[in-house]
């Protein structure tokens, strides 16, 4: 038996190395965010370490650091999208050391409005003639460069081609033939489209691509402007479809009611990016093979506007040191080589994404990975549909800012669009709602801001 | 009879004896030390630094990019949170779905007890953890079960044609949810005091010819008042509290089930989507404050009961 004062002894020892450990484990964390302190000896490759929640990232990473010698990528895997962006956070407000790079969390002006965000502007400078305008504008403010540019996947419209037989109608080109096909199906308890009451993001996607503009900076101001022109046109269409109830109201949140309802003939079209294709592929067995792909509905007719909007931009965190910051332009521009892109591929699925929003001179081959990524017997015509995505990856539009505070308005038009769907307010209001809660909110956190 | 001191293992002429007493109150406090380190990291010290939180505010200027300078507002966000009618509306919501779920959890809780109680103890046991079930379900599980069990397309009730997931049905589905959740915790810990009434006393009942109705109503429920205070306790404060299951609803019926529906979700929108900490702790306090007196009045309710 252990004699009890030895007992006393160790359980204080036990005690007391569990603080030390405490303490060493608290210490270790203190670093500043000074990134060239990680770096190698001046005769080695630059380390940097990058962050990010994609588990096959590592196998492009090692080919990228036996590719060369200048720069070594160290991968930090995060559990998911939410995990980086709280242990971010809480490296940020710690004060501790940050990454060199972060997988986009959050939309640019959120990471330059937090002051997550370095300034690039010159480092950038070696990548952007890879990128297209709306890419280069979805991580440039004010005229300078806080993020890596990309665009969202490009959205189009799939239409259910027993429906437009059935109507003798030719798929939509137009909202307002969107809206003459929803009051003919709704004669057969039919509905065009469906609007979910927790997602206003295709009423968002219609205003961008009506041309609205809800942020915009005008000297030492915000401009909101939820009142444009563009915005009008994209409630009147949504206002239409909700009053004459010609749009179905299924949850995302609830998958096998909403691939069995968009399966079952009633529904006339929805809008996607291109990945959505294979999960209703999979889903929707009965309406397989008879969707034509078309291109996103003319707001204005002539105009064939690709809506992007990008809520996720990837970034270099302020206090990154120049030399580190080019070491990630380096990877990033090895990622946006066909040896680079094509190292991406997951093993599992041997899949690869569509790469939009790249020049000529990245000298991707888009149309090799459309034909990948376009599942089998699934549109009603394949090379019809292939041009369609290629148009959408290509044309996809940049720009569209979500101003300082998008976390905190954006489940306030939540609120309002669930209100609006439900037609318990109408939409015009719930927009006028919007504006009015972002104005306050601003002003509240000492933004100078005005309505546009 | 033990040793009141024993010698110290190192000990030579002159070593000191510690006493019995004092080092069996050592080893009772080690067992003490783990919970009262995390005790103390994550309930004491936030409580301290939130009084230095809430004293200030961030604030940016011109076009707000980059970080925020701290400024201090004294008690500003305290009398803000004070005067913000959207939190007591909030509290309003989930005060009137207390009075409802509070008393109908404990009511059918205590019938569970009661039922478990009057079978064997091996059938007890089965049911025991079959009702506990719930409970040490992960939250995350919870949801998607709930989701397939009221799903239209996949729900083994879409017979009834019930739509669970209406705006109009919302409270009825949060308060299974909640219900479900809650009973096997509660029927424990009754169960659990009602394993203590002593045998003689339920078979002296009985040979005066008490039904086993009487026995429960007279004798079972009255040793169960104690642990029904602490289960109700429990549910008020987890009612107050509550987040789940509004926060599950709220994609499915963001037009009944707002940011702010709830304090509690209330103050997760203020401080991990607005980005205001400050206020968010300024209405955490409130929240704390209000569940104090919620919990003085339980513990007075039951001080009257036991009177009665």
């Amino acid at each position: 038996m252990m004699k009890p004062m030895k007992s006393v002894k160790r359980i204080t020892a036990v005690v007391a190395s569990a603080a030390c450990l405490l303490g060493a484990a608290a210490c270790g964390n203190t670093s500043s965010n000074d990134s060239s302190a990680s770096s190698s000896t001046s005769n080695g490759p630059v380390e940097i370490e990058a962050w990010g929640w994609d588990k096959n990232a590592h196998i492009a990473i090692d080919k990228f650091n036996k590719s060369q010698n200048e720069v070594k990528v160290k991968y930090v895997l995060q559990a998911s999208n939410t995990a980086t962006q709280q242990n971010f956070r809480n490296a940020f407000e710690a004060k501790s050391k940050l990454p060199d790079f972060v997988q986009g969390f959050a939309p640019l002006t959120t990471n330059v409005s937090n002051g997550w965000a370095e300034d690039i502007t010159d480092a950038i400078q070696p990548l952007l003639p890879k990128y297209t305008d709306a890419a280069k504008a979805n991580a440039s403010l004010d005229g300078k460069y806080y993020g890596l540019p990309g665009v969202a996947d490009g959205t189009y419209a799939i239409f259910n081609t027993d429906v437009l037989a059935k109507y003798g109608v030719d798929a939509p080109k137009t909202w307002d033939d969107v809206i003459a096909l929803g009051e003919k199906m709704k004669a057969d308890g039919g509905t065009v489209m469906n609007l979910a009451g927790e997602d206003p993001s295709g009423f968002m996607q219609i205003a961008q691509a009506a041309g609205a503009k809800w942020f915009s900076i005008d000297g030492d101001n915000w401009v909101v402007n939820m009142q444009d022109e563009g915005t009008d046109k994209a409630v009147d269409i949504i206002q239409t479809l909700i009053d004459g109830d010609m749009v179905s109201h299924q949850t995302y949140q609830d998958k096998p009611a909403l691939y069995n309802y968009f399966d079952s003939g009633k529904l006339g079209m929805t809008t996607l990016a291109y990945w959505s294709s294979t999960g209703y592929k999979t889903n929707m067995p009965n309406t397989s093979g008879k969707w034509e792909a078309g291109n996103f509905p003319q707001v204005v007719a002539g105009k064939d506007n690709v809506p992007g909007i990008i809520s996720q931009v990837a970034f270099i965190p302020k206090g990154t040191s120049k030399e580190h910051q080019e070491a990630v332009i380096k990877w990033i521009n090895w990622q946006n080589t066909p040896e680079g892109y094509e190292a991406g591929r997951d093993p599992d699925t041997n899949t690869l994404g569509v790469p939009a929003g790249r020049t000529d001179k990245a000298n991707l081959d888009v149309e090799k990975y459309i034909d990948e990524a376009i599942p089998d017997k699934f549109y009603s015509n394949d090379d019809e549909a292939k041009k369609v995505i290629l148009n959408a990856a290509q044309n996809a539009m940049g720009g569209f800012d979500l101003g300082p505070d998008y976390d905190a308005w954006f489940p306030e038009l939540q609120d309002q669009w669930g209100k609006a769907v439900a037609k318990q307010i109408t939409l015009k209001d719930a927009i006028k709602n919007v504006q009015k809660f972002i104005v306050n909110d601003l002003k509240d956190k000492g933004i100078n801001v005005k309505e546009g | 009879m033990a040793d009141s001191t024993v010698a110290a293992p190192s000990g030579g002429p002159g070593a000191r004896h510690v006493p019995w007493r004092i080092l069996q109150a050592a080893k009772g406090a080690s067992f003490v030390v783990p919970f009262f380190c995390g005790f103390v990291f994550f309930v004491i010290t936030p409580i301290i630094m939130s009084f230095r939180v809430v004293a200030y505010n961030k604030q940016k200027s011109g076009l707000g990019l980059g970080e925020a300078k701290e400024t201090f507002v004294g008690l500003a966000n305290i009398v803000k949170a004070a005067g913000d009618t959207t939190f007591w509306v909030g509290f309003g919501r989930v005060a009137l779905y207390g009075i409802i779920m509070v008393p109908l959890t404990q009511f059918l809780s205590m019938c569970m007890a009661l039922l478990i109680d009057s079978v064997k103890a091996r059938t007890a046991g089965k049911f025991r953890i079959l009702l506990l079930l719930p409970y040490m379900t992960p939250g995350v599980v919870q949801t998607i079960i709930w989701i397939y069990l009221y799903s239209p397309t996949t729900s083994p009730f879409k017979w009834t044609g019930i739509n669970f997931f209406d705006s109009n049905l919302v409270w009825f589905s949060m308060g299974q949810m909640a219900v479900w959740a809650g009973l096997g915790f509660n029927m424990l810990i009754m169960y659990g005091s009602l394993q203590s009434i002593p045998g003689e006393v339920i078979e002296a009942a009985r040979l005066d010819g008490a039904s086993e109705v009487r026995i429960a109503f007279s004798i079972k429920v009255p040793y169960m008042v104690s642990s029904v205070t602490f289960t109700t306790l429990f549910a008020v404060i987890g009612t107050l509290q509550l987040f789940d299951q509004p926060y599950f609803f709220r994609s499915i019926s963001p037009q009944t089930i707002t940011k702010d529906f709830t304090p509690a979700m209330m103050i997760y929108n203020q401080a991990f989507q607005v980005g205001n900490i400050n206020y968010a702790t300024a209405l955490s306090l409130l929240l704390a404050a209000v569940l104090c007196v919620a919990s003085i009045g339980v513990y007075v309710l039951q001080g009257k009961v036991n009177k009665v």
